[in-house]
């Protein structure tokens, strides 16, 4: 199977599911816990965090000073969870914001967690470049006149980049804007070759170069904001400011926070506080290689909106429609926004690439807004960078997306792999419906099933076929017009004419065979209905448990059928659910009207009428167009007739108002033959 | 930041800060109050100290700042609340660190109110940095 998203998503295996039914409370549970730490790793809000194999160093924080820290949700656990995704990612992180939000407690408080060394250094005053990236001094350890008189000592910049086994360090750059211009010079050269990955040149000592490497030191500036009562910061340049990834916070705690955080203080409140799962972000265990993203579906797609909203979010910055108030300028960077956003949706993509990209959007673009109002503003873009598969007929949405083949451009590929599971001989695309019916399909829809369904499919003895509701010529695809053109294309071919021959019994009740089928199938059926368009799985016989039963027996069969084979261990899509909880709703009804039909009292087309309303039945049946679409396109291709001594339900009525049915493809027509339901399903 | 303004409760004020998690700030009107201060701080048992380190050997210690103070006792006033301090010598380029006992520790700085404007001026935020403040 080829599919980016069943290969990403490693959906679980049926063996595995019998457990993790047992698991599913304890879960849930976990999923709703904002920190989970386990003996090796500690996830903040589904950011998973290694800890640093080696712990024990006086610059790691003691966890005991953190006991009483309070996560609360609208500052302390988001704040959380974006560090933790900087670090992550190995990018440096710079968080703006007043004084008391904590910002230096919540980094020493997961470096307490984590293991991770803690290399401060308050860039206020006075700092100069040599404190932080090191000097010369008298040489302490002088014992022998061999001894050098100096030696060359680490700053507190170079004490964090040294890479020590097993170690995990974090400098902390604080009060970063009123860092000295030659200083911040020099720090972002060290940024630089951290991104690169390359060496430090220390001009300080003789051009020695440490070896820099971001999976190992984490860089964390913080910042007050400018003015704002905060005195002697200066606005960085926007130009500098592209180096970090930018996170503008509130310059004082929100009221509820202050409410929340007093509260918990004093013991007068809830210890914790509810946190929805939109709150979440969930790392991948490994990140995807680019390979891997270039096939995810929708990725061309998104791309290109993804870039409308990049020109879009830098217009409303440069126009100060955002961001009006916030005395940092800053810009979205044409270079290092999209490799950012990348970046994230390598370590985040869960199997849906539209959540991926907004979640990638809200922490490199929005977090850098300090507003409500400004958010909101960006966050109508975000919701625009959206892949739409394009799914005929389906009014499936969300998480479904990513178990299904749907993928625009590589739609022949997905029909391979549908030709893998269920055979050629079972698979009608684009190409079979041109050559039976002469129709060219422009804009192929994507395949809406899951791998997992196909097979299930191929259990079931199904076909997936493509069905469209147009002749070449634009015509509505109905039974008089498939019938026409079919006969005349088979006759050419030798082969048989679309289910009544001439030798058919019917042929002595009525007198041409459009009049056969207006008869089975109602005139306005026969003349304008045509194939709902889209990808169905069509059962080619039908539910053996379904013969000689009345129509809500059928449908009883169908619903088992899905609840006990299709869906079984799966969640029921949406729609189906509802189709199934109206037809629970409505069984008894229908029955009560069945019995005074068969008492005399009601008429079979009210029943009828009834039962080709509800949801269930036309999710699962086949119209009477469909059916003959169906076979006859079956026929073509395989030279295999289907239904030749049977009949099958329909989801049509005819003209005086009863259930169509339809079968004897060739058959004589007279005599008894079995009825039973298919299994028809569309998304 | 909270302010007291009960001109006769620096006693009150002081014995306030025991187990405070960040450092107390008492300001001044002018030389004369500073010495009052300077001398209330000692009867009530605080530790004049230079050295930030000196914390960890006394429960309650008190700094005076002034226009010439060391950026180290800013890094440490910053630091207090955070957990742990590391503060960096320059002339044998070590860090000392240490987390702060906060329970019935209490850390008091201060300054008459032309030195703290002073520092303010140049960008130390005292004022923001403190936490509980004491003005008469």
């Amino acid at each position: 199977m080829n599919s980016p998203e069943r290969q990403f998503n490693a959906l679980t295996s049926d063996q595995d599911k019998s457990s993790n039914e047992i698991k599913k409370t304890t879960e849930t549970v976990d999923e709703l816990r904002p920190i989970i730490e386990t003996e090796t790793s500690i996830s903040y809000l589904g950011v998973k965090l290694e800890k640093a194999e080696v712990r024990d160093s006086q610059f790691v924080p003691k966890r005991e000073q953190y006991e009483d820290f309070i996560n609360d949700k609208e500052v302390a656990l988001p704040l959380q969870r974006d560090i933790a995704v900087a670090f992550l990612n190995g990018e440096p992180l710079l968080i703006e914001g007043g004084t008391s939000l904590g910002k230096t407690t919540t980094v020493r408080k997961m470096a307490a967690e984590l293991g991770y060394e803690v290399h401060y250094a308050n860039l206020n005053g006075a700092t100069d470049v040599e404190d932080l990236m090191g000097r010369y001094i008298p040489n302490p350890h002088k014992n022998k006149p061999e001894d050098p008189e100096y030696i060359f000592a680490d700053g507190k910049v170079t004490s964090g980049l040294r890479q020590e086994e097993g170690k995990i360090k974090i400098i902390i750059l604080d009060e970063f804007n009123s860092a000295a211009p030659n200083i911040l010079i020099r720090l972002h050269e060290v940024l630089d070759a951290l991104e690169r990955g390359g060496d430090v040149i220390l001009s300080e000592d003789a051009s020695e170069s440490i070896s820099v490497n971001k999976e190992k030191t984490k860089i964390v500036a913080l910042m007050n904001p400018v003015g704002k009562g905060y005195l002697g910061r200066e606005p960085l340049d926007p130009a500098q400011l592209r180096r970090w990834v930018y996170k503008k916070m509130p310059s004082e705690l929100p009221v509820s926070t202050f409410s929340y955080s007093t509260d918990a203080l004093f013991k007068a409140g809830p210890e914790s506080q509810y946190i929805t799962p939109d709150m979440f972000l969930k790392s991948r265990e490994d990140a995807l290689t680019l390979e891997q993203l270039s096939e995810i579906p929708g990725m061309r797609e998104i791309l290109e909106k993804y870039k409308e909203f990049h020109k879009a979010a830098k217009e409303l910055v440069k126009s100060r429609k955002i961001a009006e108030d916030q005395s940092q300028p800053f810009i979205y960077d044409d270079r290092m926004e999209p490799r950012r956003v990348r970046d994230f949706v390598l370590r985040f993509y869960n199997g849906d690439i539209n959540e991926a990209f907004q979640q990638a959007l809200r922490y490199y673009y929005a977090n850098k807004l300090e507003s409500d109002v400004d958010r909101k503003k960006l966050e109508e873009l975000i919701r625009l960078v959206e892949y739409r598969p394009k799914t005929i007929g389906s009014q499936r949405r969300g998480t479904e997306r990513e178990e299904k083949l749907s993928v625009g451009e590589s739609i022949s590929k997905h029909i391979e792999v549908a030709i893998e599971k269920l055979g050629k001989e079972n698979v009608f695309g684009p190409k079979e419906i041109e050559k039976v019916f002469g129709v060219k399909i422009e804009d192929v829809p994507d395949i809406p099933f899951s791998v997992e369904e196909l097979e299930r499919a191929k259990n079931l003895n199904q076909m997936l076929i493509l069905r469209v509701d147009k002749t070449a010529e634009g015509e509505p695809m109905s039974i008089k017009a498939m019938s026409d053109m079919l006969d005349k294309k088979w006759q050419d071919e030798g082969k048989d004419c679309l289910l009544f021959e001439k030798d058919c019994f019917f042929f002595e009740i009525y007198e041409t065979k459009d009049e056969i089928w207006k008869a089975f199938v109602g005139k306005d059926v026969f003349t304008q209905e045509s194939p709902r368009p889209g990808w169905a799985l069509v059962s080619k016989d039908f539910l053996p448990d379904s013969l000689d039963k009345d129509g809500l027996g059928q449908t009883e069969v169908v619903i088992k059928t899905l609840k006990e084979e299709v869906f079984k261990d799966l969640d029921i899509p949406e729609e189906y659910a509802e189709a199934i909880t109206e037809f629970e709703n409505k069984k008894a009804e229908i029955a009560k009207l069945m019995d005074e039909c068969r008492s005399g009292v009601a008429q079979d087309s009210g029943v009828v009428q009834e039962l080709l309303q509800l949801k269930i039945i036309q999710l699962t049946r086949q119209t009477a167009a469909e059916w003959v679409y169906d076979v006859a396109v079956y026929y073509d291709i395989n030279n295999k007739k289907l239904f030749v001594d049977k009949l099958t339900w329909l989801a049509s009525s005819t003209s005086d108002g009863k259930l169509s049915r339809l079968g004897w493809f060739s058959g004589n027509g007279g005599g008894f033959y079995p009825i039973g339901t298919c299994l028809s399903r569309r998304l | 930041m909270s302010k007291t303004n009960d001109k006769t409760s620096i006693e009150k004020f002081l014995s306030s800060l025991a187990g405070s998690k960040e450092v107390g700030l008492v300001i001044a009107n002018n030389q004369i109050e500073y010495k009052k201060f300077a001398k209330i701080l000692h009867d009530l048992g605080f530790h004049k100290s230079d050295n930030v380190t000196d914390i960890l050997k006394v429960k309650k210690t008190y700094f005076t700042i002034n226009q010439n103070t060391e950026k180290e006792v800013y890094d440490f006033v910053v630091q207090y609340p955070t957990g742990q301090i590391e503060i960096f010598d320059k002339k044998i380029m070590q860090s000392h660190i240490f987390s702060p006992n906060y329970k019935d520790s209490a850390v008091v700085l201060l300054v008459d109110q032309d030195h703290l404007n002073k520092l303010q001026a140049k960008g130390f935020n005292f004022l923001s940095a403190s936490g509980p403040a004491y003005r008469s």
